[in-house]
């Protein structure tokens, strides 16, 4: 549609923080309050004239400050980053491979975070347990129980016993396993860049 | 459940206030939240006009509000919030407390040397 001003970019900026302020709200309630703060500079603005950028800066400090806004919702301050949130997504990927331990320490650094959200946590500590090192291990299961002489229906993948190694299917699941984690980790490292100053 | 003044501790009436001014400002008439905060945060009552609206969300869920959306003769439909009967009630016991907790706090102010020293 219309191109944004400078002062609707600054709207849209306050707007962003305190959605991000409100996260671990359900998102319904976080999603109308946004809202309902819209309306309410929408107005303000309408109101007053207020189109200049000073104005609209003016108006943005009366609304108050994302966190008091936090507050106000009942929700605990955020605390500042902790020493350990930039290694967590790195350990949870390659720690495994130093036995198990380095993963254990990832996953411990990553629930005692409070950059990340319950649900980024579950997801980051089920994809997968042990991380790349537990692909690696489970993909040399498979080779070895998948051969053609075998499909035994206890261990190994279950693509395994269906497909014959080598196919097509056994291939794709390798890439997803592989991919998955790095995936989760690169979102945590972006989430962990945008959400905190570190 | 409690008894009379039991349920008064002094953190929750301090939390209340804002909330019993709400109920107070919506009292016979319905307003929308625009209006809500500029008032109170003109009597710097709430930390800023934008945290009226968690409030709000609150006192919704507690069902001492209600919303509706009207038409605006200027701009887009805007949500009013009225009291409902539990809002009422609350309304009334706020009152009562405020009226308390206000006289208590005055006659400790007006007397300072009635309080003792302390321990000693």
């Amino acid at each position: 549609m219309t191109s944004l001003s400078r002062s609707d970019m600054l709207v849209e900026a306050y707007l962003a923080r305190v959605r991000y302020a409100l996260r671990d709200l359900p998102r319904a309630q976080s999603d109308s309050m946004v809202e309902d703060l819209r309306a309410h500079i929408l107005t303000a603005r309408a109101g007053q004239g207020a189109e200049g950028e000073a104005a609209v800066r003016q108006l943005l400090d009366d609304m108050g400050d994302p966190a008091a806004i936090r507050a106000a919702a009942g929700l605990p301050p955020i605390s500042r980053a902790h020493w350990g949130d930039p290694w967590a997504p790195w350990l949870l990927l390659f720690g495994g491979f130093v036995f198990l331990v380095g993963w254990l320490a990832g996953a411990v650094l990553l629930w005692n975070s409070t950059v990340w959200t319950t649900r980024e946590k579950i997801l980051a500590t089920l994809i997968w347990p042990g991380g790349l090192a537990a692909v690696v291990y489970a993909g040399g299961i498979a080779v070895v129980v998948g051969s053609p002489t075998a499909c035994t229906g206890g261990s190994g993948l279950a693509a395994q016993c269906t497909s014959p190694p080598g196919s097509a299917a056994a291939v794709i699941l390798a890439v997803v396993a592989v991919v998955a984690p790095i995936a989760v980790s690169v979102h945590l490292l972006r989430a962990l860049r945008t959400r905190v100053d570190l | 459940m409690l008894e009379d003044g039991g349920s008064l501790s002094l953190v929750q009436l301090r939390r209340g206030v804002a909330d019993g001014c709400v109920l107070a400002l919506l009292e016979g008439q319905e307003r929308y939240g625009f209006d809500l905060a500029k008032v109170l945060s003109q009597a710097q009552l709430i930390a800023g006009e934008g945290t009226i609206y968690p409030l709000l969300a609150r006192l919704r869920r507690d069902g001492l509000v209600d919303t509706v959306w009207r038409e605006s003769t200027e701009g887009p439909p805007r949500r009013y919030y009225a009291l409902t009967p539990a809002g009422s009630t609350q309304l009334a016991q706020f009152r009562l407390q405020w009226t308390r907790f206000s006289a208590a706090v005055s006659a400790l102010l007006d007397s300072p040397s009635d309080n003792g020293g302390g321990p000693s």
